[in-house]
Formats: C-alpha cells, sequence, structure tokens
C-alpha cells in the first residue's frame, strides 16, 4: 500500500531516530496520527523549540540554551580540573555519579582515520585554546576504552603533557560486583596491565 | 546463501561501524576468504562479551554463515597464543594506515592469504615497537609485490639489467625503473632501491628515497583516491606540533623538547 505524501514524509523523518526501521517508523507515524495527536503536537514544538534554541557551550561544547553551561558558569566547579568525554550522554553519567567537581570537554566523537574524522572534526582547537588559558592543571581523559577511545586519548595526552600539565586516563577493567570468571580476556587484560599497589 | 557456513578462520576487523542499537557491521580480513562484510548481531553494550574482542589489530577467529552482504558472525574467540590487547596507543594511526591499504586495494571475496600472514607479521613489528618508518615501507614494498601491482625491485625495466648502487634511475609507475643521470630531477640512488629490496631500512636517505618511491607507486595504486587516514595523522601531526611550540614559549624550563610524533605519522 502507498502512503499519502504527508504521511511517507513522517514515517521519512522518523527514520533519522537511531534503531527506528520502516516498520517502527510507521507504528509511531500512525500512533502519532491516531490516538497521539496532542503529543505529536507537543513532539513537534519541542523539536522545533530546542532546533531554535539550543546551541553548544562556548567553552566546553556541551548542549546549552545560554552561551556557557550551568557546568562551565558554576563558580563552585573547579576550573582546573577537565574532563574530556566524547558525547554529552558521557557528561551527564558522570554528573549523576555525584564524585566529580571538575569540568568538562564534549569531543562529540572519538579519533576515527577510516571517516576522516581527526582533530578539526572533534573540536581540539578549541580545546588547545581553553588549555592555553592557563587555568586547567589536569586533563582527564575519560574517552571509551575502544581502540578508537584511547588513540583520541593517547593524543590528547601528548598535546597536555607538551604544555607541561598533568593529563591522566579513568581506570578500565573488572566492574564492580563481577565475577572474574565471567570476565572477557580483553577486559582481563586491561586490568592487569592498570594494577594498583595496595596498603599505601 | 543459506547453508554456506566456515568455521574458525583466522580474521582481523580493519574496519566497523555501528548498527542499529546493538549490532555491528564489520568489515573483516580472512585469511582463506579474503575480505568480506560481517554483520555482528548484539555485540554492544554492557552484557556483551565479544565486544572487547571485536576490535581492530586484535588477531581473532570466526566462525559465520551465510555469504556477500548477508554473512553473519556466529562466533568469535581470541587466536590463541595471539596477543588479547590491541595496539600500542602510540601506534594506532600506523595500524589504521595498513587497514586503509587493504580496504582500497585487496578486493572483497578474493582470498590473500600471504598478503594475510604479510599484516599479521606487520601488526607484530608495530606491537613490538620497531622503528614505525621501516616497519611501514615493508608493509607497503610486500603488498605492491604480492596484489601484483608489478612493482619490480631491483631490475631496469628495459632489458631487465640488474640495479645498480652508483647508478640513478627514475620510477614509472606502470614501467619500472629507467636509467637516468645522477643530477637528474626527482631520481632514485640505486643503493637505495637496493637497500629497499633487501628490507635494509635505517639510513634516512635510504628511508626518504623509499617513503617517495612507495608514495609514487600506491598513488597509481589507488587511482586517484585520497588515504584519510593521511589526512587525519598530518592533523594530528600539526596540533603535536602547536602543542610543542606553546610550551617553548610558555615554559621554556618546563619540559625537555618535546620530541616530534613522526613516527606516528604514515608517510
Ligand atoms: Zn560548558
Amino acid at each position: 500500500m502507498k502512503h499519502a505524501p504527508s504521511v511517507a514524509r513522517l514515517i521519512d523523518a522518523l527514520r533519522t531516530l537511531p534503531g527506528v526501521g520502516p516498520k517502527t517508523a510507521q507504528r509511531m507515524a500512525f500512533h502519532l496520527l491516531q490516538d497521539g495527536r496532542e503529543g505529536a503536537r507537543r513532539l513537534a514544538e519541542g523539536i522545533d523549540h530546542a532546533l531554535t534554541n539550543v546551541g553548544r557551550c562556548r567553552c566546553c561544547r556541551m548542549f546549552t540554551e545560554a552561551e556557557l553551561c550551568a557546568v562551565c558558569e558554576s563558580p563552585q566547579r573547579d576550573a582546573s580540573l577537565l574532563c574530556v568525554v566524547e558525547s554529552p550522554a558521557d557528561v551527564v553519567a558522570i554528573e549523576q555519579s555525584g564524585g566529580y567537581r571538575g569540568r568538562y570537554f564534549v569531543l562529540m566523537g572519538h579519533l576515527s582515520p577510516l571517516d576522516g574524522i581527526g582533530p578539526e572534526q572533534l573540536g581540539v582547537g578549541e580545546l588547545e585554546a581553553l588549555l592555553s588559558e592557563g587555568l586547567v592543571q589536569e586533563v582527564i581523559l575519560a574517552t571509551n576504552p575502544t581502540v578508537e577511545g584511547e588513540a583520541t586519548a593517547h593524543f590528547l595526552s601528548e598535546l597536555t603533557r607538551a604544555r607541561g600539565l598533568r593529563a591522566t586516563r579513568i581506570a578500565h577493567g573488572v566492574p564492580i560486583g563481577g565475577e572474574l570468571e565471567y570476565i572477557d580476556g580483553g577486559t582481563l587484560a586491561h586490568a592487569l596491565a592498570g594494577r594498583l599497589s595496595l596498603g599505601q | 546463501m543459506r547453508g554456506r557456513r566456515v568455521e574458525l578462520d583466522a580474521v582481523f576487523v580493519l574496519h566497523h561501524r555501528p548498527w542499529r542499537d546493538t549490532s555491528r557491521m564489520l568489515d573483516v580480513f580472512t585469511r582463506e576468504h579474503g575480505r568480506l562484510m560481517l554483520f555482528a548481531r548484539g555485540v554492544r553494550g554492557p552484557r556483551s562479551r565479544s565486544a572487547s574482542l571485536l576490535q581492530p589489530f586484535v588477531p581473532l577467529l570466526a566462525s559465520w554463515t551465510g555469504s556477500g552482504e548477508t554473512a553473519q558472525l556466529t562466533q568469535v574467540e581470541a587466536a590463541p597464543g595471539g596477543p588479547v590487547a590491541s595496539l600500542p596507543a602510540g601506534a594506532l594511526l600506523s595500524g589504521w594506515y595498513l587497514n586503509e591499504l587493504l580496504l582500497k586495494l585487496v578486493l572483497r571475496a578474493d582470498p590473500q592469504p600471504a598478503v594475510f600472514d604479510l599484516y599479521a607479521r606487520t601488526l607484530d613489528r608495530l606491537r613490538d615497537r620497531q622503528a614505525v618508518p621501516a616497519v611501514l615501507r615493508g608493509f607497503e614494498r610486500d603488498l605492491l609485490v604480492l596484489l601484483g601491482f608489478g612493482l619490480e625491485l631491483g631490475r631496469e625495466a628495459q632489458g631487465g639489467a640488474p640495479l645498480q648502487a652508483d647508478r640513478y634511475y627514475h620510477f614509472h609507475p606502470s614501467l619500472g625503473f629507467v636509467a637516468t643521470g645522477d643530477d637528474a630531477e626527482a631520481a632514485y640512488a640505486g643503493r637505495s632501491l637496493l637497500a629497499l629490496a633487501d628490507d635494509d631500512l635505517q639510513e634516512d636517505a635510504v628511508l626518504e628515497d623509499a617513503r617517495r618511491l612507495m608514495r609514487t607507486a600506491l598513488d597509481d595504486a589507488l587511482e586517484g583516491r585520497e588515504l584519510r587516514t593521511r589526512g587525519v595523522a598530518r592533523a594530528v601531526t600539526r596540533s603535536a606540533a602547536r602543542a610543542a611550540a606553546s610550551s617553548v614559549s610558555a615554559s621554556p624550563a618546563a619540559l625537555p623538547a618535546v620530541k616530534p610524533p613522526s613516527e606516528e605519522t604514515p608517510s
């Protein structure tokens, strides 16, 4: 069956969402047009409003409606600590853990040379400018423990150390509550390589 | 294509991209079946045991069913006796450069066990932290020879006379080496070409000639296609140079001179 042009357009638009294939998109479209018309209107307005008002923080590239995000603007945050992450979701995850009082820098990705994604695409120029301001003392590299994340962390740690600043990497390894026998070899090797001394 | 089943072939993941929320499309290089796309279902996320295995540069044994665009990964394990970790972080850019050469020069579904073994050996050399430029030049040379791009080191194109150490040669990609005068522009020293053929890549002058020659031969083999890894490596080098310069101007005594990151740069 052929959809009306507006319906087809809506289905097509919904497919830009992650994990949404043609079947799911059709189900969503029919729901929005059938029982969910009120919600659909709020959704449309919400998207439109966010697109108009949400930009990137001038300092850390996190989503914000102001020039600076809440973290960068807060005088309570320690400006000498800078945590570099791959995505806005990582900022949210670290904030929810509650233990971090420094600031962030969001790369919006990682080095992916085969896809042509290098320093420029990750805003490394902006990061360099931030480091040159002289407030940051330690850069915490919290990119993912993937090959791409490791390459990104390595590259940024060299930039950081060349400026005479401290570069640290978040620890990876055995999850809390995990049992060794169920952990894969790669993770165990990483955990062993990053072992710590006890009793100091 | 149902029914086709491959058990535990040696493979490397060359490239991967996420597929839906939990899966990946893998561009793999297998020893016995050449390059192919494998669909790896449910390998992303915290509960996947194979997520940490399915990384580039790690020797793996994989099983799959089907062929063409529909081949599905059914099992993967680390190759026995092989390293479970990837390359050292400083060698990753070089590793991706090797991968891009394979992705662009090895055809799909064309078994190349000798190229596979060359690639595995080259990764081992990078893992052993051998001098990167020599490792890369050796890989480029052997790859072009094994894939039949007509690189015949050691002989003149016309007549097949052996190259001589004290003479100079021009290189024409489709033809080969042609003797020329020692003052000819862009000529290669015979001794550099013989050293490259013998894998004796230590002197700077030899390495530079080898780099220039391989660049010309690869550009011809790539038929005008750009290498993205080269562009990214150049940008990384520029950032590192800026950082080194800023440390000199900001705090002259803070650090010893920063080593230029040339060893990370493919070419
Ligand atoms: Zn901010």
